[in-house]
């Protein structure tokens, strides 16, 4: 139905990466549960959708979106912050945003989740 | 007033210089006439008394001076000038020293002074010192020195008086008029026009600016004017008069200045148009308290008028947009609360009774006492409750479709196996028309088959009944209705009769409310089944000609995962169910049909059941029985199920107990009402009606404190390590909660949450987000709630969706 697209997920909890996996398996995931590769895996592959955990020890989300954005060749890449921190609700009364970034929340049904997350891929 | 005013183009001190020579000219014309008239008489004498030559000298002067007094007082400029006044003047004092000594001396004085008053400074001072520097030594000569230079001094001294006088004055009128100057420019800066009157004279001056503003040009001639009142409105003239007469009469201040309250009237332009002004006056009274001057400021207010009734009237017609606004938001809201008064109705009013109705004669069918064709009987009520029952949803889904609030929940379906019911409802139907069916999968048989689709069962059943049986009614009677099922992603399904659709209405065919007057049509059918279609990210497409017949191709996304079991409208009573512990249930309800049913389901022992009939009752049950598990409706009168809730959260918080898993129950079955339910601390959201299998996986079972967890078979192959990590986490959580170590408590808790809501281990993921929100305060209870944690994981069961139940290892 669609190409396959590329997607890089930052978080420091594997089961949140085998999930991703195992429900995108139409699409490459490269994965890191370091926060600290982000910004150079981002340049070797060049992914069309950028995932990333917020709470993360030493190096968290937001210091990742803020590398990401200050460099010139990813800064482009769509970015979405996947978070287990807020509820939907919570973040649907934010606008779908977190820090100026759009944000996901690990709480809402797992179908709908990857139904939003292929909606970003599009 | 007028002269100044009209002079307005020059400087401010060319326009004094001017002023000053206008006074000296005023001044030469009296004293030239007082000169003439004194000297002539002398002059006369002096031909009486032989004085030839200073009679001529005195004549002279006489002459001179009269002649310039005439012209003076005809207004023309003297034409005689003084330079030449002034020779026969000092020859007449020279000669009358010489030849009358004393009296000579005596005439110097106004001498001096008529020629100070006649020229101006610098030249009167030059000649008056000739007439000084003549007379000293013709006095010497006659007298002695002593007397030359007393007459010498004074005639000096009176010369410097002269002076000091003449600049006095002068600095006290250029002040004046500095002052005048400086009103003026007010005056013309504020635009205002200026009026005053002197009492004495009732004489009235108008200011240019005023004449301006009543209509005439600014150096217009006044002398003939009527009445200033004449030029006010006449309607508002009776009041400014007696006002103004009021205001003049009043004697309470003497010797004062009374400043009158503004105003705001009408005046008569000369071309009749009406002027708005602001007048503002002040009245200086004399001794007597009587107003010997009346100054009045005018400002022109029309066009601050014309923009005040401007606003006054865009704010009217705002006002009453906002009012039309109001009201039409009042409609809307009535409206929107009329739409969702019917969702409400149909959600509880209609769906509480029916799950009775679906409910008792599932209880009734279990009695050993009742036949088999009574039973029968029973089944028939209960399918039929069911239909019903799924049609309210149908209808209260296809409503939020429209209102684009429909939530697609995708399962896998096997459209295949839908199909084959469909056409089993419609067999009997069918026969009578000797039409049959024939279903094809990718061009070939169907046995075995599988065509999996990402959909909705619910919706595709109805989707396909309402095709399928359309297709065999439009059908030519002894034809075929062809199925053909193409498999992949996309999936479609294409369902052609040999029938065409009537021209008419070929263009509207999808429309709402579209039919070719068929019996018993609504003209929903297609509409809603193309919706159903498009809402499952699909479409519904027609072909249709004469030759060729209709065909409908319907087009859903395609999944690769296994179907889901078909639809069970019969209760699910097979299969065992897992062993029960002994513990406390409550049941709360308002309905009491449903607190019977869900106590049938319930073995009791091992279970002992309480029921409450609303949140307060049940609150006030905690109490006393402490109950391990809670099924509480959320719609009920007295205290609804989220206040009951909070109270039963509280009130175990506070008695240190282990909090009771408490289930909302509800027979809304929206995906709003569900989150927020979980939102609100429930463990856990069950749809009425529910089966006893769903109740069951709730209650604490011989596998733990919970009976299974439905997976996604996507993730079938990620559970064994999944759950290896999860349980090594949940030993964390629990070591951080008996240690007290609130942090790292938090930290994994949110690790967890996370994850576990993601697999669909919701009863899990609920207890983390407690423990992660620190919503206890209790101390004990994290470590309960986690120690709940371990044990659930531990023994949890692991059902992959579609498939059968299988121990986790």
């Amino acid at each position: 139905m669609n190409p396959r697209k590329k997607i890089l997920v930052i978080d420091d909890d594997a089961a949140i990466i085998e999930f991703l996996r195992a429900k995108l398996a139409d699409h490459d995931i490269v994965a890191t549960e370091s926060a600290r590769d982000a910004v150079a895996l981002a340049l070797e592959h060049k992914p069309d959708l950028i995932l990333c955990d917020i709470n993360m020890p030493e190096v968290d989300g937001g210091d990742v979106s803020v590398a990401l954005f200050n460099d010139d060749v990813v800064r482009a890449i769509p970015f979405v912050y996947l978070t287990g921190l807020t509820t939907p609700k919570d973040l649907g009364a934010r606008g779908g945003h977190l820090g100026g970034r759009a944000a996901l929340s690990k709480h809402m049904p797992p179908d709908e989740l990857v139904g939003r997350i292929r909606n970003f891929l599009n | 007033m007028n002269g100044r005013l009209s002079a307005a183009s020059l400087p401010a001190s060319a326009r004094f210089e001017a002023s000053q020579a206008a006074r000296r000219a005023r001044t030469s014309v009296g004293i030239s006439t007082a000169g003439a008239t004194v000297l002539t008489p002398f002059a006369i004498n002096n031909f009486l008394q032989g004085r030839t030559l200073l009679g001529i000298a005195t004549a002279g002067v006489s002459l001179c001076l009269a002649v310039n007094a005439l012209a003076g007082l005809r207004g023309k400029s003297p034409p005689i000038p003084a330079k030449v006044v002034f020779l026969p003047v000092l020859f007449a004092l020279l000669i009358s020293i010489q030849t009358q000594g004393m009296v000579g001396i005596l005439w110097s004085f106004p001498a001096i002074l008529l020629i100070h008053f006649i020229l101006d400074a610098r030249t009167s001072n030059l000649y008056n010192a000739t007439i000084i520097g003549a007379a000293a030594p013709l006095i010497w000569a006659q007298y002695d020195v002593a007397s030359a230079v007393r007459a010498g001094a004074t005639l000096a001294l009176v010369m410097v008086f002269a002076n000091i006088f003449s600049r006095l004055t002068e600095a006290q009128q250029r002040q004046e008029a500095e002052q005048r100057e400086r009103l003026d420019l007010i005056v013309r800066a504020t635009r205002a026009g200026t009026l005053e009157w002197i009492g004495a004279t009732e004489e009235v001056t108008y200011s240019s600016l005023l004449k301006e503003m009543l209509g005439y040009a600014p150096d217009a001639d006044t002398a003939g004017w009527r009445s200033f009142l004449d030029f006010i409105h006449p309607e508002d003239r009776p009041d400014v008069e007696k006002r103004f007469r009021r205001e003049i009469d009043d004697r309470s201040v003497k010797n004062g200045v009374k400043r009158l309250e503004k105003r705001s009237y009408r005046l008569l332009r000369a071309d009749g148009e009406a002027i708005w002004i602001q007048a503002e006056a002040i009245v200086l009274t004399g001794p007597d308290g009587r107003a010997q001057r009346y100054i009045a400021s005018f400002i022109d207010m029309t066009d601050r008028h014309r923009y005040e009734d401007a606003l006054r009237a865009s704010r009217d017609q705002v006002e009453a947009q906002a009012k039309q606004l109001e009201r039409q938001n009042h409609e809307l809201v009535e409206a929107i609360r009329g739409r969702e008064e019917v969702e409400r109705m149909a959600q509880h009013d209609i769906r509480t009774p029916l799950n009775s109705i679906v409910a008792v004669p599932r209880l009734l069918r279990e009695s050993p006492r009742l036949r088999t064709d009574e039973k029968e009987l029973l089944g028939v009520v209960e399918s039929a409750a069911y239909r019903i029952l799924n049609l309210v949803n149908l209808t209260l889904d296809l409503y939020r479709m429209e209102r684009g609030t429909y939530r697609f929940q995708p399962q896998s379906v096997d459209l295949l196996v839908i199909v084959d019911a469909v056409t089993r409802d419609l067999a009997t139907h069918a026969a009578s028309k000797r039409v049959s069916f024939e279903l094809r999968v990718d061009g070939g048989g169907h046995d075995g088959a599988r065509a999996v689709a990402r959909a909705e069962e619910l919706l595709c059943y109805s989707i396909l009944a309402n095709l399928v049986k359309n297709a065999m009614e439009a059908s030519p009677d002894d034809s075929i209705v062809r199925i053909d099922v193409t498999s992949g992603d996309p999936l479609s399904l294409r369902i052609h009769n040999a029938g065409a659709v009537p021209a008419s209405i070929r263009d509207s065919f999808f429309e709402k409310y579209s039919t070719a007057g068929k019996a018993g049509g609504t003209g929903i059918g297609t509409y809603s089944a193309r919706l159903m279609a498009r809402v499952q990210g699909g479409d519904l497409a027609m072909e249709t000609s004469e030759a060729d017949g209709t065909t409908l191709t319907l087009t859903l996304g395609g999944a690769d995962g296994r179907p889901n079991p078909a639809p069970a409208p019969t209760p699910d009573r097979s299969g065992s169910d897992p062993a029960l512990v002994p513990a406390r249930v409550l049941l709360v309800d308002d309905d009491e049909y449903n607190l019977v049913f869900l106590r049938s389901l319930l073995p009791s022992p091992p279970l002992s059941i309480d029921t409450a009939i609303n949140g307060r009752a049940a609150v006030a049950r905690a109490e006393t029985q402490r109950p391990d598990v809670i099924f509480m409706d959320l719609d009920m009168p007295v205290m609804d199920g989220f206040e009951a809730l909070a109270e039963i959260r509280r009130g175990q918080a506070g008695r240190h107990e282990t909090p009771s898993r408490v289930i909302a129950f509800s027979s809304y079955n929206d995906e709003a009402t569900r989150q927020r339910a979980l939102d609100a601390g429930f463990d856990h959201f069950l749809n009425k009606p529910a089966r006893r299998r769903e109740l069951f996986a709730l209650l604490p079972g011989a596998a733990g404190p919970e009976g299974e967890v439905e997976v996604d078979p996507q993730l079938a192959a990620t559970m064994p390590g999944f759950l290896a990590t999860r349980r090594a986490l949940a030993a964390d959580i629990l070591a951080a909660a008996t240690a007290g170590r609130a942090d790292e408590l938090r930290r994994l808790a949110h690790r967890l949450a996370g994850s576990l809501s993601l697999y669909g281990f919701e009863r899990a993921a609920a207890i983390a987000r407690r423990l992660q929100d620190g919503a206890t305060s209790d101390a004990a209870a994290p470590e309960a709630l986690a120690r709940e944690l371990v044990e659930h994981l531990e023994h949890v069961r692991i059902r992959i969706r579609n498939g059968s139940p299988g121990e986790a290892t």
